[in-house]
């Protein structure tokens, strides 16, 4: 989990943060404020933390480089990972990125995004009344 | 009733050439047996003890005649003949070859059907009430919300790949018939202050090998904040749940670790920053979504005196009447059970020709609509009261009009030695011995409500912490024993079955019940008094006492 500064001349002095997939969204968010490129090392092709991260990567106001998924993945979870803007995804375990099956790109949830879904009107009230209760920290 | 439109059928079709494609690279060798094993599970495809097993999704237990015609056909021509409802309100086919189950599940889309997601660590089909849309004490129909989280959630790239399975339940009325207590997620609609519905959550109920009964996490949640929170929910889980220890990897295991409280703290604080982006749920949109589900247009029964007459003149009839109808929303309509636990047969299977014969009576006697229950029996929704006496002849022929809803052979069992693996036990054949011995005990007492449920293991796939009676086989010595517990209930008041005493030899778990059950006859105060209200009157030790003898120690 180390985190480098890249040895370079270049005007890019932002980081490069490598990660695994023990950090939490909270910390790797933290982290990955004004990066250049985050880097997610995966064990295993059954540890699903790896897509909440590079969800909540895609959906943070605080980053906006690259993110590169590299380990013991399936071709077939390729379509997820770019589903949120994965850039670079290496599969380390041998795996040919050419099998992966290719015929859906469009699940449900990107069509409810579309059309089962109206903006918040209510946001400052929500905030107010139910946001807040429960929430002491 | 739901039908698909374009979009759902042409997803559903690409989703079968991907699968056919990744069967394929299994079976060259390009898959490995671990590699494929998420992918198979996510398309509902197991490989049990003796061959594979396809669960097949009844989306919230609804299926058109000519969805249980396509049910029939593939068992014919792909099984043995016969499917295995389950308490999940699915189905099970317990012998398709690997090779064909891409075709299997080419049918299955052939008629708006599949497969998606019944097995595996994600996000599981979406369970309900058998009564949704017919209930009399319902608040709102459930199964449009369902149909709105399992779109949300299937193929929803953030959770295919969680620590363990995740199951959701959803009930539209104050009394729960969906376990809402016993899920990962229980939704309860409710009413809040200015008559709007939304829902309560619950979070961290499940069976298995520790089971806990769900906590509230959430009072009253906006029902148009329904996607986001159950994003939070499952994006806290996805993060924190444990994935070293396959056995502790449930929610329910997180929540107890972390405390609800805590639970709650990061539940709210992920919706926070999930809502940013999940909009609300627009209600012209769902509502439209509502409209899938709307009842057929009843028509009004007029003739009811000669329905009434017959009640009076046949008491086999009215006994069925009693046991095996409930009360419809609708005036001059019922809802029919139809019990798929008839003396000699295993729990919750159907063949092939009863599933034709049951579509065939569900068209001429309930606008051609099934329900499957999480009794694993079947229900006819909407039929007429006048039409009532004609299909109880018609069941009985089939015998699928064994008078024993909720009663004590009603049993709920697991498949158990005869197709698990993991069985300590053989469930089914100790569910015939019982069912042998206490029918004509019950057509004499009338025993009532009286639910058994027996599992094979403590992995609990039979329910048995919420039978009334729970039987769960133990190993002993490499032989079959038998853990009894008394108390268990799913329902609103859901409490876990409390240990009865030491297990009991095989030989002797029929009498035990037996003794169980006499017990109860005699000490009730009368015949509305049902078990499990005697037992929560009396407490466990006089049934102890029957069972082991008077302690004189
Ligand atoms: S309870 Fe045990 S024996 Fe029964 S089906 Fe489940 S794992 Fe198998």
């Amino acid at each position: 989990m180390a985190t480098r500064r890249v040895d370079t001349d270049s005007v890019d002095e932002r980081l490069v943060v490598d990660v695994d997939t023990a950090v939490t969204v909270d910390e790797l968010v933290a982290r990955a404020a004004g990066a250049r490129r985050v880097r997610i090392q995966v064990p295993s092709f059954t540890d699903g933390r790896v897509f909440s991260q590079v969800r909540a990567l895609s959906e943070t106001s605080t980053f906006d480089g690259e993110v590169e998924v590299h380990g013991d993945l399936l071709p077939d979870q390729l379509p997820l990972l770019e589903q949120y803007g994965v850039a670079d995804i290496v599969l380390e375990n041998g795996m040919d990125a050419a099998d992966r099956p290719g015929y859906i790109r469009v699940a449900y949830r990107e069509r409810l995004l579309r059309t089962m879904s109206s903006p918040r009107a209510d946001t400052e009230s929500m905030e107010s009344d139910t946001l807040e209760k429960g929430v002491t920290r | 009733m739901y039908a698909y439109d374009e979009f759902d059928q042409n997803l559903l079709t690409r989703r079968v050439a991907e699968f056919r494609q990744q069967t394929e690279r299994y079976l060259d060798g390009r898959l490995s047996e671990d590699q494929f094993r998420p992918l198979r599970l996510m398309n509902g495809l197991y490989f049990e003890l003796h061959a594979p097993m396809l669960r097949i999704a009844i989306p919230y237990g609804v299926l058109h005649a000519d969805q249980l015609r396509t049910l029939a056909r593939i068992a014919r021509n792909y099984d043995r003949g016969f499917g295995h409802f389950t308490t999940r309100q699915n189905l099970q086919f317990n012998w398709p070859a690997v090779e064909m189950a891409p075709d299997i599940l080419e049918e299955l889309a052939g008629a708006q059907m599949h497969a998606m997601q019944t097995s595996g660590n994600c996000v599981r089909n979406i369970t309900t009430d058998h009564l949704a849309g017919i209930a009399v004490d319902e608040i709102e129909d459930p199964r449009p919300w369902c149909e709105l989280i399992r779109q949300w959630f299937t193929l929803h790239p953030e959770f295919l790949f969680l620590p363990r399975k995740f199951k959701i339940a959803v009930t539209g009325a104050p009394t729960d018939r969906a376990a809402t207590l016993l899920n990962d997620i229980g939704l309860q609609i409710v009413r809040g202050d200015e008559g709007e519905t939304g829902f309560r959550v619950l979070a961290g109920g499940g069976l298995g090998r520790t089971p806990v009964i769900g906590q509230v996490i959430r009072e009253f949640l906006p029902r148009n904040e329904l996607l986001a929170y159950l994003d939070a929910i499952l994006r806290v889980y996805n993060q924190l749940g444990r994935r070293d220890n396959k056995h502790k990897a449930r929610i329910k295991i997180l929540v107890r670790e972390t405390g609800v409280e805590r639970f709650r703290e990061m539940v709210e604080a992920e919706w926070r920053r999930v809502r940013e982006r999940v909009p609300v749920v627009d209600s012209g949109e769902f509502e439209s979504l509502r409209r899938q589900f709307a009842l057929p247009a009843f028509e009004p029964v007029v003739d009811t005196a000669g329905f009434a007459a017959r009640r009076m003149m046949e008491p086999a009839f009215a006994r069925w009447l009693k046991h095996n109808t409930v009360d419809h929303r609708h005036a001059g309509y019922r809802a029919v059970f139809l019990s798929l636990k008839a003396p000699g047969q295993a729990p919750g299977d159907l063949d092939a020709d009863r599933m034709d014969a049951v579509a065939a009576l569900a068209e001429r006697y309930s606008y051609a609509e099934i329900r499957t229950s999480h009794t694993q029996n079947l229900l006819l929704p909407h039929v007429r009261v006048d039409e009532l006496h004609a299909l109880w002849n018609a069941l009985s022929a089939l015998r699928l009009a064994t008078p024993n809803i909720d009663g004590l052979t009603d049993m709920i069992c697991c498949p158990g030695l005869d197709y698990c693996s993991l069985a300590n036990a053989h469930s089914i054949p100790l569910a015939e011995e019982i069912n042998e011995r206490f029918a004509k005990i019950d057509a004499v007492h009338d025993i009532g409500e009286l639910r058994i449920n027996i599992s094979g293991c403590m992995n609990a796939c039979g329910h048995h912490h919420i039978g009334h009676i729970g039987i769960l086989g133990v190993d002993k010595r490499g032989e079959e024993w038998y853990q009894l517990t008394l108390g268990g209930s799913a329902a609103n008041n859901a409490a876990l079955g409390e240990r009865i005493g030491p297990a009991v030899a095989r030989d002797a778990v029929v009498d035990a019940v037996d003794a169980i059950v006499r017990t109860y006859l005699e000490a009730r105060l009368d015949d509305d008094e049902a078990f499990l209200q005697t037992y929560r009157r009396i407490g466990i030790s006089p049934f102890k006492e029957s069972v082991y003898g008077n302690p004189t120690r």
